[in-house]
């Protein structure tokens, strides 16, 4: 029996419209104690300082604070390119990925898209015809990217009142507002889907997550998490070879003769044929020139 | 392989006579036809020509087409057609465009439509035959599409290409047009023909899928895995009625050949339109694969026409009076210049 | 018949369907391989030869990256059955295609089997190999009426150019 029924959400999640809103208010009365508290620190230093000496000095006034949004991360300084732009191994002339590429550079220019990637904790902010403040803002962690071009999506998860919610976006969506990164870092594989299967508390993550800096240069943090699965069954044979799941306790789940069992279908001599090597280094090199140069006009 | 050898032959010799080198050395030209003809080797070119000799052939060739491309840009400034203006109930030849593939758009309110890329490439009015001599009834007019290599036409069937003084083309189709709706020969045919927010019809020959059965053909549900069957999984089941009318009637869904014929998708919103890669934005799936030649006339549907109403006419015609910007869009479609969406 | 790879991939079809399945197709052309690299020529039918072409090439470039790149000797230990040619191709292949980016083996197509099946057969081998050439070279056509008379117009026309220029 599966203890959690997952509502796969397409667009928006409307039945979660009066949770946002409530949220929301929470964060802003937060901030705003923070904030007045800074205030009074750095008054009160100026205060008791004339109190001891007797000859007045003259005013001085106090050093204007910097105020450091944490919140926002800084631009990535790593040479990312995001994997829409790299053309699918097909017959397809190449003026239909440059004319696409235009369109999503001048969709970038308008809408700042982070650089992320599956195992990351997004915040995404869309305008909704039906919400509450016609926005609606869902946090949770990217368990998968896919699509090439303009038709690029990615899926958030998160497990809201212990049931399992997942939301499709559109990359390119105008209707997406803001897409934040509240935690980059890469786990152990590209897709984790997985998590579907494993145990509930993985995918929930607080819907006020503060936004953890990560650093704009060097190596992408990595998470070595590895989940707990529920019992089986799975919604998909993730012990088979061809997942090459890493991230996955498979000791508590499976039997030795699981194991075996599974390592029955290892297509190990795949990697072997050289016919169906793609590679890209050349085309992602050409096109994150072009990317770099024009974004940054 | 030979008729291509005759071909090259036959180039050589037109343009050694159009200088006169050759003067009246018939005779050696013949032999050298008939050495050529009975090799059949596919390395042809290098057998009788020295590697000089066919590069600048090939050169020559290709210059050619290009100087042939560009005297036709501008078919008005040697003796043009009249033109004449719009009325309702006129038809308009139509184009010749490469699918590219499909894309998203989005709406001003956010919603996602699918749109099938069509770009026209070197789509030419190769041949204009008068209303007496097509059915009596309306005038047609030839339009090419997608230069191919002369090497890959045979000799009657540049005769066409060779009138209208244009490359040969890979696919000539046939477009029924009102009288006065007529195109001189070699005018060239842009994406601008059609304009955003219009409707067209493509039609496409489909993806061949060979010979199928009921079930993939037309969508039968087939019979039980298990419980008793026996040779009975896909299969089609009774073809009707028995012993009264004793026989199946036509028109009973059967095997048979699947795709690979001729298809029309009516009535497709032109959402945009780029003039300069000469891309149509045509609303939804179009038949045919990838990279297939398709057929895009103004819709025949009647409850489309009034968005037709006065397109260019006959055509657009590249050094006329409009300047185009680079993309046309339709007034609903989201451009993504502007901000993202919000409601209020 | 496939014109190029690039023709080829659609719906995700890569390669000719060979021996029991895919992985017993590798098997056979990993030992049509290991039979080139060490005679570099070898005579097979021609959809063979031209299915382990395209290995043949690729297994170059890799060895040219040099036995000290991890990639490529795996690759090598693969598709080489026999042990001792890891060496020949790393240590006397690859420096002999350093100067070439690509295009290392030559395919000819000679008459068919005579036996059994009457098979299209074709050799297949790299070049610069010890061997006699296959193919002669072809008489020189230069002197021909036809390429006299064409080189004489290409000279005209290049004296017209210079004049007007």
């Amino acid at each position: 029996m599966r203890t959690e029924s997952h509502a796969a959400v397409t667009d928006m999640a409307a039945s979660r419209r009066p949770l946002v809103a409530v949220c929301i208010a929470l964060r802003s009365s937060e901030r705003t104690s923070a904030f007045l508290g800074d205030r009074f620190f750095s008054t009160t230093t100026s205060f008791h300082s004339p109190a001891e000496d007797e000859q007045p000095r003259k005013f001085t006034p106090p050093t204007k604070p910097v105020i450091v949004d944490k919140t926002q991360t800084e631009v990535t300084q790593r040479k990312f390119l995001s994997p829409e732009f790299i053309p699918p191994r097909q017959r397809t002339v190449s003026v239909k990925f440059s004319i696409e590429r235009k369109d999503m550079i001048q969709r970038r220019k308008m809408l700042n898209i982070p650089e992320f990637y599956p195992g990351c904790i997004l915040a995404a902010t869309t305008s909704d015809p039906n919400a509450n403040g016609k926005l609606n803002r869902f946090v949770g962690i990217c368990i998968e990217r896919s699509g090439k071009g303009l038709g690029a999506t990615f899926t958030l998860r998160n497990v809201i009142e212990g049931q399992g919610v997942e939301i499709c976006f559109e990359l390119y969506n105008p209707r997406i507002q803001r897409i934040e990164v509240l935690k980059l870092e890469k786990r152990l594989d590209d897709n984790l889907t997985y998590l579907r299967d494993a145990l509930p508390e993985y995918s929930t993550f607080d819907v006020n997550l503060k936004a953890v800096p990560s650093p704009a240069t060097g190596e992408v943090p990595m998470n070595l998490l590895k989940v707990i699965m529920k019992p089986k069954p799975w919604s998909k044979r993730w012990e088979r070879p061809k997942f090459k799941i890493q991230g996955i306790r498979f000791d508590l789940c499976l039997t030795e003769e699981q194991k075996k069992e599974a390592m029955k279908w290892d297509q190990s001599w795949q990697e072997f044929d050289l016919m169906k090597e793609y590679d890209t280094s050349k085309i992602e090199e050409e096109i994150w020139q072009e990317v770099k140069q024009e974004v940054g006009k | 392989m030979a008729h291509l050898r005759i071909r090259l032959i036959r180039i050589t010799c037109s343009l050694l006579k159009s200088t006169n080198v050759l003067g009246d050395h018939a005779a050696t030209r013949s032999s050298c036809l008939q050495l050529t003809r009975n090799i059949n080797s596919s390395t042809w070119w290098e057998e009788h020509l020295s590697e000089e000799n066919s590069k600048f052939l090939r050169r020559l060739t290709a210059e050619e087409f290009r100087q042939q491309t560009a005297s036709k840009e501008c078919p008005l400034k040697d003796e043009p057609w009249p033109r004449h203006t719009w009325q309702p109930g006129n038809a308009r030849v139509g184009l010749i465009a490469v699918k590219l593939g499909m894309m998203p758009v989005w709406t001003k309110t956010g919603e996602k439509h699918a749109v099938t890329m069509l770009q026209v490439q070197d789509c030419h009015v190769l041949k204009y035959v008068a209303k007496e001599d097509y059915d009596g009834k309306v005038a047609a007019l030839y339009v090419g599409g997608k230069n191919v290599s002369p090497f890959h036409r045979t000799e009657d069937s540049m005769e066409i290409f060779r009138n209208a003084g244009v490359p040969p083309k890979q696919k000539i189709s046939i477009f029924r047009v009102s009288d006065n709706a007529i195109l001189k020969p070699g005018t060239p045919l842009y994406a601008a023909h059609f304009r955003p927010g219009q409707y067209v019809d493509v039609t496409a020959k489909t993806i061949g899928k060979g010979f199928q059965g009921v079930m993939k053909r037309w969508g039968f549900s087939g019979q039980p895995a298990s419980h008793g069957q026996t040779k009975t999984h896909r299969r089609p089941g009774a073809s009707g009625p028995g012993g009264d009318p004793a026989r199946v009637f036509p028109g009973k869904k059967m095997p048979g050949q699947m795709g690979n014929v001729y298809n029309t998708a009516y009535g497709l919103k032109v959402w945009r339109v780029n003039t300069k890669h000469n891309i149509i934005y045509v609303n939804g799936s179009v038949p045919g694969h990838r990279n297939c030649l398709v057929k895009v006339t103004d819709t025949r549907l009647p409850t489309r026409t009034e968005n037709n109403q006065n397109p260019p006419f006959p055509t657009y015609f590249k050094d006329g009076e409009e300047n185009l910007p680079e993309d046309l869009y339709d007034d609903e479609m989201f451009q993504f210049t502007e901000p993202s969406i919000t409601y209020s | 018949m496939r014109l190029s790879l690039v023709s080829l991939i659609s719906h995700g079809r890569v390669g000719r369907r060979m021996g029991l399945g895919p992985e017993s197709r590798l098997n056979l052309l990993r030992g049509l391989l290991t039979g080139l690299v060490r005679h570099e020529r070898i005579e097979t039918t021609w959809a063979r030869a031209d299915e382990v072409r395209f290995y043949a090439e690729k297994i170059i470039d890799y060895a040219k990256k040099g036995d000290t790149d991890q990639k490529a000797m795996k690759l090598a230990n693969y598709w080489l059955t026999e042990k001792d040619l890891i060496h020949k191709l790393f240590k006397v292949l690859a420096p002999r295609f350093s100067k070439q980016a690509s295009h290392y083996t030559h395919m000819y197509q000679i008459p068919n089997r005579k036996t059994l099946d009457r098979a299209k057969m074709a050799v297949l081998e790299y070049k610069g190999n010890p061997f006699p050439p296959l193919i002669t070279r072809k008489c020189d056509s230069e002197k021909t009426l036809l390429n006299q008379l064409l080189q004489g117009y290409r000279l005209d026309m290049v004296q017209k150019k210079n004049a007007t220029s």
